[in-house]
């Protein structure tokens, strides 16, 4: 974990895990249905934020809160967390089960976020699109267009498979009706990323967040699937900092580049 | 009706499609109009979506998009590597189709192309997109042309069997996408003289390809040679595709005319001749479409008009119901 420290508090319906490292306006990285990992995106960020990388409760082997039924619950829990621990201000990045937590986050805590990166966001995969499949090859192949880049994986099949049901028990990816109609009410910038290669969350899901969210921006990652932040570390991490410290300047190229 | 366009040569006078393509959206009224086409690796793939876009517009829908990977002596025209040109080709296509198509402004980041906000207007005039032509000159590239949802054009073949060969290669890619392409997908550019006599024709043939080949291709030739053994322009694991590139146009420029006939190369002759050889392009590569290059090389303006009236007149005729 090297320079990340682990700490555990006690929120509300129970505790929570959150790895924190780095320096600089506080950034909450929202983790995916496979889990929380240290990828190179993550680090990316800690070189210019102080990040906080909860666990959802039940992942990882930590305890499930009872109380934690829904995303909006779950979404609710980290509010309270970005109210004590991070100044009650911060940006997001999240992946995929993250991106649907964010959103949450966003439409019914808007005092508590400023910009927000969604790669792949779940929650609102239009029926008849997308999906995740069953079988764990397939799905193995529709995660990453590059697997090669995919790190070991030593976490025990029994740990996985909770993750997997702690993510189906929130309803897996269904269309998040309650959320659509929310998406309208979020004022965070938004910047949306999709892989396109990915057939786990379709295009129309960009489409949907693009039209509905005021201040979005939606970004089609070349040559990536679903794992945005393994197929393309580097693309990810350079448009999701500059993003973040340029804000709605990020659309123009800087002028050091254009003169090259 | 189609127009090319070509960088740095003297085979044609047409640099860029688009002019041209925009005169005779005003001059005709229910042709369609193939645009063969812009060279995509060399050109800003947003630029292009546009410039089409407005072209299907003012034609009221009669666009067909023609993208080519261009031949090797207009990456030293450009200075773009040539290392670079199936991968500019592949990711540049993908832009455009997503700014034909993308109900929202997007961003593209890619290894070649990086955009933080697409939004071309207006978008083309047929739905989904335009019809789209891409050239195969090899099984390499019928391959790729078959990844995507394109028309595929032959020019310059070496002979029947091979032609068919890469067609078939585009047919099972195309299928492996997805798709089942027909003749109507298939277009062969040939070189093409009418005169009322095959002697005629022949002879204003040959002269002409004796100067195109001798005179106007040999710098491209060079630069062919130089680019291909110094460069990757067809893969690392394609050093055939070529060899056989270079040799293409100098096994043409060896055959006589009759031979050229016989390998199905050319479309030469008599209006009785040129039929039979149009049947047998459609029996043999189940083309649906011929694009007949009537101007060559040194070729006497009265003869190519005569060329045209002879096709109109006692050709078309005959073939339109192919």
């Amino acid at each position: 974990m090297d320079f990340f420290t682990e700490a555990k508090h006690q929120i509300n319906s129970g505790a929570l895990s959150v790895r924190v490292a780095g320096e600089g306006r506080p950034l909450v990285h929202l983790h995916s249905a496979g889990g929380p990992r240290l990828s190179h995106v993550v680090r990316a960020l800690a070189g210019h934020h102080t990040v906080h990388q909860p666990t959802c409760p039940g992942f990882e082997g930590t305890p499930k809160h009872p109380a934690l039924k829904t995303v909006s619950d779950y979404a609710d829990l980290i509010a309270v967390y970005i109210e004590k621990h991070c100044g009650g201000d911060c940006d997001i990045v999240a992946e995929s089960f993250g991106g649907w937590v964010a959103l949450w986050l966003a439409a019914c805590h808007p005092g508590l976020i400023g910009q927000m990166v969604l790669e792949a966001p779940a929650g609102l995969c239009p029926p008849g699109k997308g999906g995740l499949p069953a079988d764990p090859q397939e799905r193995f192949r529709k995660l990453y267009a590059h697997p090669e880049k995919a790190p070991e994986d030593n976490r025990p099949v029994e740990m996985l498979q909770a993750n997997g049901a702690v993510f189906m028990g929130f309803g897996g990816l269904k269309f998040d009706e309650e959320l659509a109609a929310k998406l309208p009410e979020i004022k965070a910038r938004t910047l949306v990323l999709i892989g396109t290669l990915d057939e786990i969350i379709p295009p129309e899901t960009g489409h949907l967040l693009k039209s509905k969210i005021a201040l979005s921006y939606l970004t089609y990652i070349w040559d990536a699937a679903h794992s945005l932040e393994i197929d393309q570390p580097e693309k990810v991490a350079t448009i999701a900092l500059d993003f973040l410290d340029r804000g709605e300047s990020f659309i123009v190229k800087p002028g050091k580049d254009a003169a090259e | 009706m189609t127009l090319n366009s070509e960088s740095s040569v003297s085979t044609r006078t047409t640099k860029s499609c688009w002019p041209g393509g925009a005169a005779l959206t005003q001059r005709t009224k229910g042709i369609k109009l193939a645009m063969l086409g812009n060279l995509l690796p060399l050109l800003n793939p947003v630029r292009v979506a546009e410039e089409y876009a407005m072209l299907d517009v003012m034609s009221g829908g009669r666009l067909v998009a023609g993208f080519v990977r261009g031949i090797p002596h207009e990456y030293i025209a450009y200075n773009v590597s040539p290392d670079e040109s199936r991968g500019r080709m592949r990711e540049a296509l993908n832009i455009i189709l997503k700014a034909w198509t993308e109900p929202e402004p997007f961003g593209w980041e890619g290894e070649y192309y990086q955009y933080r906000a697409i939004s071309i207007w207006p978008r083309p005039r047929q739905s989904p997109h335009p019809h789209i032509m891409m050239s195969a000159s090899n099984k390499e590239s019928a391959a790729f042309v078959g990844e995507f949802p394109a028309m595929v054009g032959l020019t310059l073949i070496a002979d029947l069997d091979i032609a068919a060969g890469i067609i078939d290669t585009w047919k099972e890619s195309a299928k492996a996408h997805g798709r089942n392409p027909g003749p109507e997908d298939i277009l062969i550019g040939q070189q093409t003289c009418i005169c009322e006599t095959d002697e005629e024709a022949h002879e204003h043939m040959a002269k002409a390809l004796a100067y195109f080949h001798g005179v106007l291709m040999r710098p491209q030739q060079d630069a062919q040679r130089i680019v291909i053994q110094g460069t990757r322009f067809f893969g690392e694991a394609n050093a055939q595709a070529g060899e056989y590139f270079v040799k293409r146009l100098q096994t043409l420029k060896e055959r006589t005319i009759k031979e050229q006939i016989e390998a199905g190369t050319i479309l030469c002759g008599s209006p009785q001749s040129v039929i039979k050889q149009i049947r047998r392009l459609r029996d043999k590569l189940g083309a649906g479409h011929i694009n007949m290059n009537m101007k060559l090389g040194t070729m006497p303006d009265e003869v190519v008009w005569k060329s045209m009236e002879l096709f109109r007149d006692r050709v078309l005729p005959e073939v339109r119901s192919l």
